[in-house]
């Protein structure tokens, strides 16, 4: 258990798929399982909220899920993940703990980047360094030679869509057409 | 920057008019109107712009809220100082530079950062700086994410929230904020410097209203989607977060200074459902995250 859990410290510390593994997860209010990610698919399910789920991918506004023995597709708002600590079942699962685990990896050491980092203070922008902080122009001043005006902004290969900032039910938004810059070859 | 009284005065009545017909523009960010023109006099635009007036009636001087934020952004780099990777700033520089052009403030001096920090958080100061830590980076599983992350602290900043906040700690409200703004520019007195120092500390430790928090949640979601990122990234983010144990001592401060995650993402929730499938086309640009963020572990 102790090597597995490891064992996925040091996977999700150099692989981002891995994180994006199978998760645990409960429906957080009731919902309707779908056969594909569509309000008008068929219905396999009524799952009620405290169903348990395990999660398998995520498309848009959908998560991809398995529960009560069958599969389909529910709305991402009606799902919360799994904590590492108070939902933690019996079998040992060590991709539901992935987050906490690599947060832990993060305070007990994180390799070559941070030789001061000591087993548990949080280091950098904690409530104490805040109290203690003595303004820091020269760091303000190095933003400087990062900046991106705008001029400098029109490769993000995205379209951008018209979406006002306080929707009303009868505004819907379909997705652009957008496709990543040159060799960009998205695997969605 | 020395400012006259007639000059003050004649500052405030201008930002007084702006103000007054940008809340009005909310809704067209950057110009870019609906191709119907539907919703030119949305009522909920026209409500959301009187409550904007409202709020900041009291207004301040544009010059002035950019270098309130440069104090209070000079003593966040005072806890943490920006990673050392050219490329990696960079990029997230081009990222947060998109993000902003979809709004109605991109004309400010923005400046983006990832912070040598292990606690998961991120800030904004009044202006345009936008701080995220690399314990929060980490977390994230592609450029939509993090562009979603942007997005909630850009909307911070368009609607002033911090101005807000640091105003009403100052016993003298806003004038007391800004007298005591230029006064410590002009006379760099270690009096005026320490207390605008400890009312940026102030601010930062006790965070913004829940409702502020609630609203660039909702208003990043729209402005990361104008951008034509995956409109669910910040949901998504926020699931990553409420799911990361509450004890871990990385997420103190965030958990101190916001709303309770679930509570963030039930008021997210009706904000997705204008979004019609399918979506799954928007890109999340994963393999350009990966190729700028991943590269360091």
């Amino acid at each position: 258990m102790k090597l597995r859990l490891y064992s996925a410290i040091i996977i999700l510390a150099i692989s981002s798929s891995a994180i994006a593994a199978d998760k645990l997860g409960v429906i957080s209010r009731d919902a309707n399982l779908y056969d594909k990610p569509f309000r008008d698919s068929t219905v396999i399910a009524e799952l009620p909220t405290a169903t348990a789920i395990t999660i398998l991918k995520r498309q848009g506004g959908w998560y991809q899920i398995k529960a009560t023995e069958k599969q389909g597709w529910v709305r991402l708002t009606r799902v919360r993940l799994n904590r590492k600590n108070n939902n933690q079942p019996e079998s040992d699962n060590e991709t539901e703990s992935g987050v906490g685990a690599l947060l832990t990896g993060l305070t007990t050491g994180r390799g070559k980047s941070s030789q001061d980092t000591t087993a548990t203070a949080v280091k950098g922008l904690g409530e104490e360094e805040l109290r203690n902080a003595e303004p820091d122009e020269d760091a303000l001043n190095s933003l400087d030679s990062f900046a991106v005006d705008s001029s400098e902004s029109g490769d993000s290969g995205l379209q951008t869509r018209s979406v006002d900032y306080l929707p009303t039910e009868n505004k819907k938004v379909t997705a652009p057409s957008a496709k990543p810059i040159n060799e960009e070859e998205e695997e969605e | 920057m020395n400012i006259s009284p007639t000059k003050l005065l004649l500052g405030l009545s201008l930002v007084l008019c702006s103000v007054y017909v940008s809340a009005f523009d909310l809704g067209f960010g950057g110009g870019d109107e609906p191709a119907d023109g539907s919703s030119i006099f949305d009522i909920g635009d026209i409500i959301s712009g009187v409550k904007d007036i409202s709020r900041t009636v009291t207004g301040i001087d544009e010059e002035d809220e950019i270098e309130i934020g440069r104090d209070a952004a000079s003593v966040l780099l005072g806890a943490s100082k920006p990673v050392n990777d050219p490329e990696l700033q960079r990029y997230v520089n081009r990222i947060g530079r998109w993000v902003v052009n979809q709004t109605d403030r991109s004309h400010l001096p923005w400046r983006f950062a990832v912070l040598n920090s292990t606690a998961v958080n991120a800030f904004a100061t009044p202006g345009g700086n936008i701080f995220i830590t690399d314990g929060l980076l980490r977390l994230l599983n592609n450029e939509a994410e993090l562009a979603a992350v942007l997005a909630h602290e850009v909307a911070h900043v368009v609607q002033k929230h911090h101005i807000n906040a640091m105003s009403s700690i100052n016993t003298s409200g806003f004038s007391g904020l800004v007298k005591l703004a230029s006064m410590t520019r002009e006379g760099r007195s270690n009096k005026m410097a320490s207390q605008m120092v400890g009312e940026v500390k102030d601010m930062y430790l006790r965070g913004l209203d829940k409702d502020d928090e609630f609203e660039a949640d909702s208003m990043g979601t729209i402005i990361a989607s104008r951008a034509g990122y995956d409109p669910f990234a910040l949901m998504a983010v926020l699931q990553t977060l409420d799911s990361v144990d509450p004890d871990n001592s990385e997420l103190d401060l965030l958990y101190k200074t916001h709303p309770p995650m679930s509570d963030r993402l039930d008021k997210l929730e009706p904000v997705l459902d204008q979004f019609e499938e399918p979506v799954s086309e928007s890109p999340v640009l994963e393999n350009r995250f990966n190729r700028y963020v991943r590269k360091r572990s």
